[in-house]
């Protein structure tokens, strides 16, 4: 028999709604509370319950007050405030702080509920309550900490890890040893929050608190999955990078989009959006349409996802870096994915999406990469189980989750900004975009969403994967070779000495052509392949 | 989805220093033109100032204002209904007017247009 801990001194509050299993009588007639003997699978048959004592105890608990949540072959899981458990079983319940080991291995305390009725820890004796006919027992539900690792877990079907696949995959891997890394670049990205996984904290990733868009709540927590997920791929092509989150509230993506550019970055990603196909754009579309104009006439380079399907807006927008997907098969080899967006924008004339690509996955639901996220939350909870290509083969609660979208390709895309930002501070978006472009490697098979046209990828630009997908190592090379040559280097002239009287030196400004420029880079890739 | 669901948000287009109406322009907003819609600081100081005294949280300011209040509030101040409903797939809120925001004659000078963002959609 288990002892009961001391409680701590605190304190502690009983909340609101108190959890609880309820174990129906067993068909042997002793308690799964006070048997002697180790409950394990070979003696759980002797727990289970008749089914009509396990029905009547069910509609009884529900008469009593109680929300049935769950019916077990060996406990019922029950939901009440603590005054119906009061009433119904005649005993109290308190709320004691104990210790307990959180995330991270932190020892600190929890609140703990405590029936001090009985001598087993958490334990209420249904014997004097109207139940006891069908009741051998309750146990109140303990604190649950959920703990992830650093390491994904192993899965037999072809996905990508982070970093070293997605690195891999971008071209980075030649990046990073050219030390090309993001160092002291400044990359935020706009989604559902960050949290503080085992993956980057053992890793060393650079990250400031979470920034609160409008509205917006819990900084340290990402409820959703998504921001912290996607956010790995930012840290698998440029490690150094220094990451802010703004997480987003599901209110008001202007507003939120806007702390972000108050942040002064280098660069903002952005994996999310709506889907416009046609004009006119709404007010708040034009607002948003206003505020990333806004931010890349500062010189912010922002990359949007181009859609799933979506016709993406601002993933359309002429300003933005437009993420498109590209599939990479176990060979090496690519093909566009028909699980992403590829459209000529009806809104914006000759605009075409997407510019350049990133990693994605296939249909049905672009279970591909293995990203980090909060332990249970929903993507953890939502993606769980199942069996590629309809699940991920995860625990549901594990810290792990496979995902991608072009929700992937964006923070892909601003990994390969920042190592180019790094070793070229003065690059433009426009820049940016053209080398991204110029560098990137043509894809030619596959198709885009055929919700978008199911455009062919072929030789050359196309819809479905626009330049093709990003290269990063070439992408930062030709970044790096431009401020190195572009600079009109002033050369002064010596003074000529001649019996003439003296003229003051004049400097020679020979800008150099861009077309020598690109003559040049031209060079300068193909020496690389 | 970490929100206060008693809080709604807006976006408040100002009047540019231009003169041209980013809600109805005809051209895309881009890098290039932004300057033309862009408000001037003082403007974006007196709407701030006033939208507070109207009882709005200004939380956020870029090229529009972001507000922040409870919908009668939105319902009071701009002389409209409107319907909260939950998105389920993002959780966030959809704020439907049943018509267009009446701008009061306080801020009239200085407030173009608000309009409330819809919840975005991620793309995972």
């Amino acid at each position: 028999m288990a002892e009961k801990a001391k409680p701590k001194k605190g304190a502690p509050t009983m909340p609101p709604v108190v959890y609880a299993e309820a174990s129906v009588r067993s068909v042997r007639g002793v308690s799964l509370f006070e048997t002697p003997e180790l409950v394990t699978s070979d003696t759980v048959p002797d727990f289970y319950s008749e089914s009509q004592l396990v029905n009547s105890a069910v509609e009884r608990l529900r008469t009593e007050g109680f929300k049935v949540l769950q019916v077990g072959q060996v406990t019922i899981t029950i939901a009440a405030p603590a005054e119906v458990y009061k009433r119904v079983f005649k005993t109290k319940i308190v709320a004691e702080e104990r210790e307990a080991i959180k995330k991270f291995g932190q020892v600190t305390t929890a609140t703990f509920l405590e029936c001090p009725d009985t001598a087993i820890p958490g334990l209420i004796d249904p014997a004097k309550s109207p139940l006891a006919d069908v009741l051998e027992g309750v146990a109140l539900n303990e604190p649950v900490y959920y703990f992830a690792s650093a390491f994904p877990p192993s899965k037999a079907y072809w996905h990508l890890d982070v970093p070293s696949d997605v690195s891999l995959g971008m071209n980075a891997v030649r990046a990073h040893r050219a030390r090309f890394t993001g160092r002291g670049v400044k990359v935020v990205m706009v989604d559902s929050g960050w949290y503080r996984h085992p993956f980057f904290v053992q890793r060393g990733c650079r990250a400031t608190s979470v920034v609160l868009g409008p509205a917006a709540t819990n900084p340290d927590h990402d409820e959703h999955g998504h921001g912290t997920g996607e956010s790995a791929n930012v840290f698998a092509v440029a490690p150094d990078v220094n990451f802010t989150m703004v997480k987003i509230n599901f209110v008001n993506s202007v507003g939120a989009f806007n702390a972000a550019v108050a942040l002064r970055p280098d660069i903002i990603s952005c994996s999310w959006g709506y889907s416009r196909r046609n004009p006119p754009l709404s007010a708040a579309d034009q607002a948003l349409a206003a505020a990333v104009a806004n931010a890349v006439r500062q010189g912010i380079i922002v990359i949007f996802s181009a859609g799933n399907g979506h016709w993406g807006f601002p993933g359309q927008h002429p300003d933005v870096i437009s993420a498109g997907g590209v599939y990479m098969h176990p060979d090496g080899s690519f093909e566009a994915t028909p699980y992403a967006s590829g459209f000529a924008s009806n809104i914006y004339p000759g605009r075409n999406v997407p510019d350049v690509c990133g990693l994605v996955g296939l249909p049905p639901r672009a279970i591909y990469i293995m990203l980090p996220v909060e332990p249970n939350d929903y993507l953890d909870q939502n993606l769980a189980g199942g069996a590629h290509p309809n699940g991920d083969e995860t625990a549901n609660n594990d810290g792990w989750a496979a995902f991608s979208g072009t929700s992937a390709a964006a923070p892909q895309l601003a990994g390969v900004c920042a190592l180019m930002k790094q070793v070229c501070r003065r690059l433009t978006p426009a820049q940016v975009r053209d080398i991204l472009k110029r560098t990137a490697r043509d894809v030619t098979a596959g198709n885009c969403h055929p919700n978008t046209g199911g455009h062919p990828a072929v030789p050359g630009h196309d819809l479905a994967t626009g330049n093709g997908l990003v290269d990063a190592f070439r992408a930062a090379l030709i970044a790096r070779f431009r401020c190195i040559i572009r600079p009109p280097i002033p050369i002064p002239r010596p003074p000529i000495v001649r019996p003439i009287p003296p003229v003051p030196p004049t400097l020679v400004e020979e800008e150099i052509m861009e077309e020598e420029i690109q003559a040049l880079e031209d060079m300068i890739l193909e020496l690389g392949d | 989805m970490g929100q206060e669901t008693s809080i709604i948000s807006a976006e408040a287009i100002l009047k540019s220093k231009s003169g041209r109406s980013l809600a109805r322009a005809d051209v895309p907003i881009t890098a290039e033109n932004i300057e033309e819609f862009t408000p001037e600081a003082k403007t974006i100081a007196e709407a701030t100032r006033r939208l507070q005294e109207l009882g709005f949280t200004v939380e956020q300011s870029g090229v529009t204002l972001t507000l922040l209040g409870k919908p009668a509030q939105f319902e009071e101040v701009f002389r409209v209904k409107l319907t909260l409903k939950k998105d389920e797939s993002t959780g966030g809120i959809i704020v439907s007017p049943d018509g267009e925001l009446v701008i009061p004659d306080s801020l009239r000078d200085i407030v173009e247009k608000v309009a409330f963002p819809e919840p975005p959609e991620f793309f995972p």
